[in-house]
């Protein structure tokens, strides 16, 4: 039997990072010392900006990564591919719109601004609402499988 | 595909795995952008400076429109932690950085070869070539505009302060009580505005000067492209046997002082705390994110690559089978 087209560590380890990157998403907003929840003790980290910043970066690198093996596997296997439910394409366009806004807020902290500056603000508001959409599309919908259960492969 | 093409599939993979970290380096080489020319930074030579004040006198007159208008009382704010910064009864305070202050002359005496020497240094926002208030604002309302002048949008900025928390001068200054915030969630989001020198951005895109650097009687400051700045720097301390500040503080600003003295000895002398700013050897705090930056570019293409050696490894196994049919 081949390998599992997307094994079940890899799907475990992109929620984990999705939630962290959630996490330290919203530590980029100054609210987790307004609302003491930096005070707790062992969450001290959530309130300081350096590390939750270079968190959000080693998660996204993770997810990313993910969602490309993820395509790539899912492209190259040719008519064997599986199915994609109503849902699970709704996940991949959120998951990809929130990659793209975020690789772009990465070029423009580097030397390729695509941007321009007083547009930035869409870019990040795009972003946030992105991760709000994909928030509330997994409260919503979370349970629903992304691939057609009849796939043969897994 | 043929089990020749998919190998060279793979091949192309590889290969285009191994240039991917050049190329996502360069993508984000920070240097070229400071020294792409386009940006213009400041000098400011302290031999000269006086301390007269009239720099301070002219920012302040270039930018009344500018200040803070705030509402009273203040929304009440939750949790009660969160306090109201207010200096609205204090507009005329000038012995530090405040949103109605957005410039001031800070003064040490130290002794050099045996003599006294004051320096007065004007100070206010370095105009980071890679600022981290811009890079880390969440929101957008942080800029940096192409010549290199950071500005905060007074019109979408909620007054969380993050700007001043990751500045390693700590030089925005918040006024509560005016802004956005008030239109969202006063008592649950944001506290203000934050304020600071914006490098007189509508000025010098107009083609004009910063206010500060026009009204100064004894010519302290020049203005020009970051390059040229730098290599005037170099000539000056060369000249008087002086010192630079801020060519490679926070990984290189748009604002150089020279002094005839140490920085370290005026950093020692001076009275510091809340907007009065230290002088002190500043880490690049957006530097340490270079390599994070590096490999989040880099992840797509490893992905991809995973993903085709994923599907060689299927392939190779389905392969039998096929042979079997032939
Ligand atoms: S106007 Fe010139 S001399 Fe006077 S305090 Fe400002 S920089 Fe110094
Ligand atoms: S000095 Fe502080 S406020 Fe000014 S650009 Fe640098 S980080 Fe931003
Ligand atoms: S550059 Fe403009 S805003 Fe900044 S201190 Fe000088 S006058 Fe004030």
């Amino acid at each position: 039997m081949p390998d599992p087209l997307f094994p079940r560590w890899q799907k475990r380890l992109l929620l984990l990072a999705a939630l962290g990157l959630a996490l330290t998403g919203m530590g980029q907003m100054p609210i987790f010392s307004r609302y003491y929840i930096a005070d707790i003790p062992g969450l001290h980290w959530l309130g300081d900006f350096e590390i939750t910043a270079a968190l959000h970066l080693v998660l996204a690198a993770v997810l990313v990564c993910l969602l490309a093996v993820f395509a790539t596997t899912w492209i190259g296997a040719g008519a064997n591919r599986p199915q994609l439910t109503a849902a699970g394409r709704q996940r991949i366009a959120l998951y990809g719109a929130l990659a793209i806004t975020g690789l772009v807020r990465v070029l423009q902290n580097g030397s390729h601004p695509l941007v321009a500056p007083m547009q930035v603000r869409y870019l990040d508001w795009t972003h946030l609402g992105l991760a709000m959409g994909l928030l509330a599309f997994a409260l919503v919908r979370g349970r629903r499988p992304a691939v057609a259960e009849s796939y043969v492969g897994e | 595909m043929n089990r020749r093409a998919f190998l060279r599939t793979l091949g192309t993979a590889g290969t285009a795995l191994a240039t991917a970290p050049a190329v996502a380096t360069t993508l984000i080489a920070r240097d070229a952008a400071a020294a792409s020319g386009e940006q213009l930074a400041t000098l400011y030579d302290l031999s000269k400076c006086v301390g007269c004040g009239s720099c301070v006198a002219a920012c302040r007159d270039a930018h009344a429109a500018d200040y803070p208008e705030p509402k009273k009382p203040f929304p009440k704010m939750y949790p009660a932690r969160v306090k109201a910064e207010d200096f609205s009864d204090k507009r005329d305070l000038d012995t530090r950085l405040t949103p109605y202050n957005w410039l001031f002359i800070q003064s040490a005496t130290v002794s050099r070869n045996g003599a006294p020497v004051t320096v007065n240094m004007p100070r206010r926002c370095m105009h980071c070539t890679h600022p981290p208030c811009v890079e880390l604002c969440p929101w957008g309302s942080a800029v940096r505009h192409a010549d290199g002048a950071v500005a905060i949008d007074a019109s979408i900025c909620l007054g969380g302060s993050k700007c001043r928390t990751v500045c390693p001068w700590a030089i925005p200054q918040r006024q509560t009580g005016v802004g956005l915030y008030l239109d969202l969630l006063p008592a649950f989001a944001g506290n203000g505005v934050m304020y600071k020198c914006d490098r007189c951005h509508s000025r010098v895109a107009a083609g004009g000067k910063p206010a500060c650097l026009e009204a100064c009687p004894y010519e302290v400051q020049t203005i020009g492209p970051r390059a040229e700045i730098i290599a005037a720097a170099h000539a000056m301390a060369k000249s008087i046997g002086g010192f630079i500040y801020g060519e490679t503080e926070n990984g290189g600003t748009n604002t150089l002082y020279v002094s005839p003295v140490p920085f370290a000895d005026l950093n020692a002398a001076l009275k510091t705390g809340p907007g009065q700013p230290g002088l002190h050897a500043a880490a690049d705090v957006m530097g340490k994110e270079q390599n994070l930056a590096t490999a989040v570019l880099m992840a797509p293409i490893a992905g991809i690559a995973a993903g085709l050696l994923r599907l060689a490894g299927r392939f190779k196994n389905a392969a039998p089978k096929e042979d079997d049919h032939a």
